[in-house]
């Protein structure tokens, strides 16, 4: 009962995150020095063609009447239409979030698994060439470039050995690439964390209460240490997931991959801003939403956060 | 006085760190580069010269030539003080701006508070690389806009973290002792609370640096960061991504050094994080001790 009552009050919350959320994406591309009209129209436009465009999209109305229809279109479900293609945003984005989602979703169930075992045993082995191995690793793959690792893998799997395609979509093989790089990032950041995480479980009274009580260490170490470390991972791999989806922008586009990440940067190529703002705007919500999710995960899977959450949040 | 001991113990710390020293003998290296390399490279690193387009390492020059038949080398060494300062300058806008933000958040509390932390929230719910495109989108390319839209995707984190220290120690009894002494806000702030921010800042702003290259070399990738002809390492790899089957070549070294360099700052953020978070070492210490036992 309380958890739902929780739900629901952080579902509540999210709304005035959303309506900034919008609001910064709509003064972002009107207050801001860079004028989207000149830009849209290139350097060699003359006044009146900038004026036609600013018509067109509307710039030419007071700002607060802008804010108003803005407004009033995102509650009806209208993003307005692209600039390039004249097909309304929602329909170019619904297109691309799949595939997106089902990359991100790949990312996850390699990297996540794979991540906290390779960081438990970087925690509890730190001092031997095992763990040592994984912590470096695991150093090494935050560093990489995911766009980087990306040709390299192409260098080596599609132009080298002829094993992978270089790009494109269509058969499961495609997803691989794509997803080992988007994963190897993720699996590095849930290593990092998980053995932080691990190391300071394991140097808290309870876990001493427990060896001093004669528990195993195999009792001691899954069953007290690795359960409250998991707690801190569930949160960051929600902030992780923002990352991911940066991520997902840069490896669409090494792998020629038709997501929302390269909707939006062939969007701003293109001076397309209706689809740029729209895309963007949906991105956005997309992440609040796992936010909350995670949230409500957290205190669901942590008692103590979930009583102090119940009783403290106004 | 406290504050000096407290660092010369964080230097010894850091300096039996093995991967800290080796990043900051990496980070040393490229600040030489940066200083002496662009009087020493061969070539000029915008000169093109089609003729010679794509020729591999070895023939000329020793990493080969680009798609226009500028000399790689040149190019890289070249575009590290141009990463270096992007990672600089974005970060002394983030730090200095979230940092400010945060003291006054956590400090005054009450309203104040709640309108900083609201706008935080709203722009942590972009993530830093999607916040930063979305500024480049709006203020433009080029290598100004870059520093900026990079610095400022960073703000908010610089509030949260700095805010989370404030009201951990604003109740402490030294900072209550200053303000009775009659210092006023601004004072307490600069003088009694921030010198205990400051090594989280230090730490944050770090592995910031190397974040925000990263980032910055994202964008210069994808053709919306710093633009050509000027070296960035990231613009150096989009120009060079269509010809991954003729010429890998210029693919493999400007990842290199982005990775390199990141890969230093991460090194000395981890070094410096243990060696100036007091806990870290005890907690390794009292585990220690229990295996012994």
């Amino acid at each position: 009962m309380a958890l739902i009552k929780y739900v629901l009050r952080r579902l509540v919350q999210a709304v005035p995150t959303l309506v900034g959320v919008a609001l910064i994406i709509f003064f972002m591309l009107r207050v801001l020095p860079g004028d989207p009209a000149v830009i849209i129209a290139g350097p060699e436009a003359s006044k009146e063609q900038v004026e036609e465009i600013r018509r067109q999209l509307g710039l030419d109305k007071p700002l607060h009447e802008q804010l108003f229809l803005f407004f009033g279109d995102l509650f009806r479900g209208d993003l307005g239409k692209s600039a390039r293609t004249g097909r309304p945003v929602t329909v170019e984005v619904m297109e691309k979030l799949p595939n997106t989602i089902l990359l991100t979703v790949m990312a996850h169930i390699i990297a996540v698994p794979t991540g906290i075992v390779a960081g438990v045993v970087a925690a509890i082995k730190r001092n031997s060439s095992i763990g040592l191995g994984i912590t470096f690793a695991s150093l090494f793959g935050i560093s990489m470039p995911v766009y980087w690792l990306g040709l390299m893998l192409i260098l080596v799997f599609s132009v080298t050995l002829k094993l992978l395609p270089a790009g494109g979509i269509g058969s499961p093989s495609h997803l691989i690439l794509p997803s080992i790089v988007l994963a190897l990032f993720l699996m590095a950041n849930i290593v990092r964390i998980t053995k932080a995480s691990m190391l300071e479980v394991l140097g808290q009274n309870f876990i001493r209460t427990a060896r001093a009580k004669g528990l195993r260490e195999k009792v001691v170490l899954y069953r007290h240490a690795l359960k409250n470390s998991l707690i801190p991972v569930i949160t960051i791999s929600g902030i992780q997931f923002g990352s991911l989806l940066g991520g997902a922008v840069l490896t669409e586009t090494v792998f020629a991959y038709p997501g929302m990440g390269r909707l939006i940067v062939d969007g701003i190529l293109a001076r397309d801003y209706p689809l740029v703002q729209g895309a963007i705007l949906i991105f956005a919500t997309l992440f609040v939403a796992v936010n909350v999710v995670i949230d409500i995960l957290y205190a669901y899977v942590d008692p103590r956060v979930r009583e102090s959450l119940w009783i403290a949040r106004p | 006085m406290v504050h000096e001991t407290k660092y010369a113990e964080a230097w010894l710390r850091f300096r039996s760190d093995l991967g800290a020293v080796a990043g900051l003998v990496i980070l040393t290296a490229l600040v030489v580069m940066s200083v002496l390399g662009p009087i020493i490279v061969p070539e000029d690193p915008v000169k093109t010269n089609l003729n010679r387009a794509l020729e591999p390492p070895g023939i000329s020059g020793l990493l080969g030539r680009d798609e226009l038949g500028r000399d790689i080398l040149s190019r890289i060494v070249h575009g590290a003080p141009v990463s270096l300062g992007i990672g600089i300058f974005s970060v002394m806008i983030g730090a200095s701006v979230g940092v400010v933000l945060g003291l006054i958040s956590g400090y005054f509390g009450d309203k104040t508070d709640t309108v900083i932390q609201r706008v935080a929230d709203v722009l942590l719910s972009f993530p830093s690389i999607l916040l930063a495109l979305s500024l480049v989108a709006a203020l433009g390319v080029g290598l100004v806009n870059v520093v900026i839209a990079v610095g400022v995707s960073t703000i908010p984190v610089y509030i949260k973290l700095v805010r989370g220290q404030v009201l951990a120690i604003k109740n402490e009894d030294f900072v209550k002792a200053a303000r009775l002494l009659g210092l006023n806000s601004a004072q307490v702030m600069l003088k009694h609370i921030m010198p205990n921010v400051l090594p989280v800042i230090v730490v944050q702003s770090t592995y910031y640096i190397g974040f925000t290259i990263l980032v910055a070399s994202g964008l210069g990738f994808l053709g919306l960061g710093v633009q050509p002809p000027t070296p960035e390492w990231g613009a150096m790899l989009g120009g060079g991504r269509t010809y991954i089957f003729s010429a890998p070549h210029i693919l493999i070294f400007p990842g290199i050094m982005i990775f390199v360099t990141i890969l230093a700052f991460n090194m000395v953020g981890d070094g410096l994080r243990a060696a100036l978070d007091p806990k870290a070492p005890i907690v390794v210490k009292s585990l220690r001790r229990k295996r012994h036992e």
